[in-house]
């Protein structure tokens, strides 16, 4: 509940950011060098010189500590971090969710087919899985962006431009499929042979029937379950991309790029690719406690439960 | 033919376990093997032997849940052995199967209502208050309350959940039921419960019951007929009381001198059977029967009997069949 509770707080925040925006009078899509803020009556530049030490040249300031008014800092294009790690976390909770729902119907049409009809089907559905398997997640996401990113991608009637939202989703939802197929195929092969499926085709029932009636409510709850896993590895997965600029594309903003971003400035200004880090850290922490909540609560077979909960 | 409501003539059904590629490459295991059998309207037929002998396998074939490898089957002047699942679906609704386990057959994730409504939503265009009206009648003809119907399968004890079973099979007015030891999973006051259960409805609706079990006790008093079964083939069939009163195959003798008296003072006769079943994988030469009898002759190790019709209905596969005694 705590881990549900924090969950929807990250993102009710993050859906604020459009407001907040406003409200600072910031813009986090454009560089503003020149920009000075109000600091206890005082008129501040956004990028102060810097006279010692290792910021040479010029720095962005510190984080002020003052909601509304550059709070976490500037990035080294004078931009306001706290906005743009709002921002930054609605494109990552939107890529997030977009490829769970994409690696999840995939993986339950290619699982349920496979598992189900078996024979030459479920030969080629599991080759055709295993051949995603093969590749490293890391290195299969690289590829793909790398060659994708450049130019796009267009499959029959659908086009994705290249630095569309659309490239991260489509790239994370796919090569996660055969870690969610797998575990659903053997769980329908176990359900194709069970009694209640056998009682079905003794009642004369069509396998679609048989296949939607019968095994796709039992293997719902393993869907539910792999909901806020696969939220976490995605949302990983894509900040680990857009670190790599493979992902999401600038002046765009997600929370691996404002660590990208803040790279540069990790000895003078670590703020600006911590704070997008924590907000990480604590949502993928959510997302899992909220999994493991799940699968307690959902299957009545498992006798240890968490405490607390 | 046309006076029996089933017959299956010369059924195998033949399992392939192992790998082409194992050492012992791919093995046959002969779970039925050359069954014949009639069944006439209104009867119930025991089907019986111990564990591994076929009796669920050659009831999942009559109910043609499995594709039998060799032989014919006739059910209600047609043949059925042949039909590919889709060509199945009208007599489905005719032949019915009500299973062992209640709480595996029952998908645990539908409501009572939507178990028992099943068969109709599959065979009938019944409208939602039509259905509703039959699942409630359905209900109550099996001793279950209306508003059970809202429920899970997993808030009911095992005797109401094969109530439940029970009910999706008749939902359709079946003219056959295949009884998959309907009553072996449960306590044993409950079994008579559904016993009652059973026979009031055979009476009521004219069913003919193929009833596999392996408790002697209960099928001697379901039964009409009863088929005794070893290593996937029938050694012999006759009225239940016949059978039981003057065995002619010395394993259905064994089998009976096996079933529990109530009586303790009674004299006992028990025959203890040397060794265990063979393997259905490679079953022996001759009589199946022949390395455990102990009145095997040379002859039962060469050559197979057949199962021949005797007197008052009565067949049995013996070379030498035990006289009255």
């Amino acid at each position: 509940m705590v881990a549900l509770v924090a969950l929807l707080l990250i993102i009710a925040a993050c859906l604020l950011a459009p407001a907040y925006a406003q409200w600072a009078g910031v813009d986090p899509f454009s560089s503003t060098l020149d920009a000075t803020i109000k600091i206890d009556g005082q008129d501040v530049p956004v990028m102060e010189q810097s006279t010692e030490g290792l910021g040479l040249g010029y720095n962005p300031i510190d984080p002020t500590w003052q909601l509304g008014n550059y709070f976490l800092g500037a990035d080294n294009q004078g931009r306001d971090v706290m906005a743009r790690l709002l921002y930054g976390g609605i494109n990552s909770f939107l890529i997030a969710g977009a490829a769970t729902i994409l690696t999840l119907a995939g993986a339950t049409i290619l699982g349920l087919a496979s598992g189900f009809f078996g024979g030459a089907i479920d030969t080629m559905i599991s080759r055709f899985l295993d051949v995603l398997w093969a590749f490293p997640v890391y290195l299969l996401a690289i590829s793909l962006s790398i060659v994708l990113i450049a130019q796009g991608i267009s499959i029959g009637p659908i086009t994705i431009e290249s630095g569309s939202l659309w490239l991260p989703i489509f790239i994370i939802g796919i090569i996660y499929i055969p870690y969610v197929a797998r575990p659903i195929r053997g769980q329908v092969m176990s359900l194709r042979k069970s009694e209640f499926v056998m009682a079905a085709i003794g009642l004369g029932a069509p396998s679609s029937r048989i296949l939607l009636r019968e095994i796709l409510p039992n293997v719902s709850t393993t869907l539910i379950v792999f909901v806020p896993l696969m939220m976490a590895i995605n949302m990983l997965t894509e900040s680990a991309l857009s670190y790599l600029s493979i992902g999401v594309q600038p002046p765009d903003a997600s929370w691996g790029t404002i660590i990208q971003d803040g790279q540069g400035l990790l000895y003078t200004r670590p703020v600006v690719s911590l704070a997008p880090g924590i907000a990480i850290v604590l949502t993928v922490l959510a997302l899992n406690v909220l999994g493991d909540g799940l699968r307690d609560a959902l299957d009545p077979r498992s006798k240890i439960k968490i405490g607390g909960r | 033919m046309a006076d029996f409501l089933y017959v299956a003539r010369n059924v195998s059904k033949h399992f392939f376990v192992g790998s082409r590629f194992s050492s012992q490459g791919l093995r046959t295991v002969h779970a039925v093997d050359d069954v014949s059998l009639e069944i006439s309207q209104g009867e119930t037929l025991g089907l019986v032997g111990e564990s591994g002998c076929g009796k669920s396998t050659l009831g999942r074939c009559l109910a043609r849940l499995y594709d039998v490898t060799y032989g014919a089957l006739n059910f209600d002047g047609k043949d059925i052995a042949g039909l590919s699942n889709r060509g199945l679906r009208p007599l489905r609704a005719k032949l019915q199967m009500v299973f062992q386990d209640p709480s595996a057959s029952l998908n645990p994730r539908r409501r009572v209502k939507d178990l028992i409504a099943e068969p109709l939503r599959i065979h009938t265009r019944m409208t939602k208050p039509q259905i509703a009206v039959r699942v409630a009648e359905l209900l109550n003809e099996v001793g279950l309350l209306p508003d059970h119907a809202e429920r899970f399968p997993h808030e009911f004890s095992g005797g109401q959940r094969q109530r439940i079973g029970i009910a999706r099979a008749i939902a359709l007015n079946p003219k056959m039921l295949i009884l998959d030891e309907p009553v072996s999973a449960l306590d044993v006051s409950v079994q008579a419960q559904i016993v009652n259960l059973l026979a009031g409805l055979q009476e009521k609706l004219g069913l003919t019951y193929v009833f596999v079990a392996h408790d002697l006790s209960v099928v001697r008093q379901v039964s009409t007929r009863i088929a005794v079964m070893y290593l996937g083939s029938i050694v012999e069939i006759g009225p239940a009381e016949d059978i039981f009163a003057n065995p002619r195959h010395p394993y259905t003798q064994a089998l009976i001198s096996a079933v529990p008296e109530p009586d303790p003072s009674a004299k006992r006769n028990r025959i203890i059977l040397q060794g265990d079943v063979p393997s259905p994988v490679n079953p022996p030469s001759g009589c199946r029967f022949h390395p455990r009898c102990p009145y095997a002759q040379a002859k039962c190790k060469i050559e197979r009997p057949a199962l021949l019709a005797e007197a008052k209905g009565r067949q049995v596969a013996c070379h030498f069949p035990l006289s009255n005694g």
